[in-house]
């Protein structure tokens, strides 16, 4: 019986290792991007410094993703802007915003990716497209989502005593 | 017993696996470093002064350098530059009316005089304030406008309004005994105000 056990395990993890194969994006070419609004005006952030990692089966199909971005590499091109984004997110408590998948459903070129969403200390569910282009090796993946700042418990940011809309867009380009 | 033991651990696996959807994300963590700087690079001479790395805060345990302490003076931060876009907005009203009220004072009703000088007067507090909510806040988390960003403009501005600011309360207190003085004292409290103005309408959040 222990052997049967020892077999189970040991095949399990041999058949987890051989078939699956990690790939990092290339940090380079990689962004991820926010979009927001105010009463007053609409704006951008964009993080050049995003680490992002695949877990790809025998076929090449994505088994897992995970990311991570420091919040402090968003740059809208106003520092003034961009700190108090940092305090509204506090940022010195939770410096990274945070993605895993839980479920990737592969559709043609595109995959449905489910996972969560961890920002200010708060966990959510999420789910949103995400569309493959190959060029050469490469393989570059585009998707967006919507979030919105409260269901974060974050407290919108405001601008001439008016406050931001709760809405974000957010776009992302990962290129391996 | 034994089938027992056996479905017992392969649930077990069932569930470790689904168990690890956030391995790879522990996996970056771990190997990413903590950006552990309190402080921007740049920092402002005023702010510095008081909270920079070995301003006055520091040097008298008023504020010092710690996570608990910073999170407190980004709220301090917040709050000044409310007060700050406050003022500013009070400012702006006065310079209108200031405006109004002057150039009636021009046209030759000297009555207005006193409302002429009590509304300066409000407008110098209310701009002092201002201006000691912006100069002497907590510095940003972040410091790093690059080329011509709307808060730049903001800051060359401010220097305009500044010097305006100073230079009309110093010919205000000259016209008195030189009137020939009244037309550059017009001039440059409307180019104060046209600066000041423009500073409050090129900022962004």
């Amino acid at each position: 019986m222990r052997q049967i056990l020892f077999l189970v395990l040991l095949l399990q993890q041999l058949g987890v290792e051989a078939q699956s194969t990690q790939l990092r994006a290339d940090k380079s070419r990689s962004y991820i991007k926010y979009y927001m609004k105010h009463a007053v005006h609409a704006w951008t952030g964009i993080s050049k410094d995003v680490s992002c990692v695949i877990q790809v089966g025998p076929k090449g199909e994505i088994e897992k993703v995970a990311a991570t971005s420091k919040l402090k590499s968003f740059d809208s091109d106003n520092s003034n802007r961009d700190s108090h984004m940092l305090e509204v997110t506090d940022a010195l408590t939770h410096p990274n915003i945070n993605f895993y998948s839980t479920s990737i459903i592969k559709r043609d070129t595109a995959y449905i990716v489910r996972g969560v969403l961890s920002f200010h200390g708060v966990d959510k569910n999420i789910e949103f497209n995400m569309k493959e282009e190959a060029s050469g090796k490469e393989r570059r993946f585009t998707g967006q989502f919507i979030f919105l700042l409260e269901d974060f418990a974050i407290e919108r940011p405001t601008l001439f005593l008016v406050k931001t809309d709760n809405e974000v867009k957010v776009e992302l380009f990962m290129a391996f | 017993m034994g089938r027992f033991i056996v479905v017992c651990i392969l649930i077990l696996l069932g569930l470790n696996s689904m168990g690890q959807d956030n391995d790879l994300l522990k996996q970056l963590q771990q190997e990413e470093k903590a950006d552990t700087a309190l402080l921007p690079p740049k920092v402002i001479f005023t702010q510095r002064l008081l909270w920079g790395e070995k301003g006055l805060m520091r040097k008298w345990n008023i504020s010092p350098l710690n996570i608990d302490q910073r999170k407190k003076e980004m709220h301090t931060r917040r709050t000044m530059l409310k007060a700050h876009q406050l003022l500013g907005f009070i400012t702006l009203g006065g310079m209108v009316a200031q405006g109004i009220v002057g150039s009636q004072l021009y046209n030759g009703k000297p009555d207005l005089k006193a409302t002429h000088e009590a509304l300066a007067t409000g407008i110098n507090i209310t701009y002092s304030m201002a201006a000691l909510m912006s100069l002497f806040a907590p510095p940003p988390l972040v410091n790093r406008d690059k080329g011509l960003t709307s808060l730049k403009l903001h800051k060359w501005l401010a220097v305009v309004h500044m010097s305006g600011m100073i230079a009309t309360n110093i010919l205000a207190g000259q016209i008195e005994n030189n009137p020939s003085l009244k037309p550059i004292h017009r001039a440059v409290a409307y180019t104060t105000f046209a600066s000041y103005a423009a500073a409050v309408i090129v900022i962004k959040f």
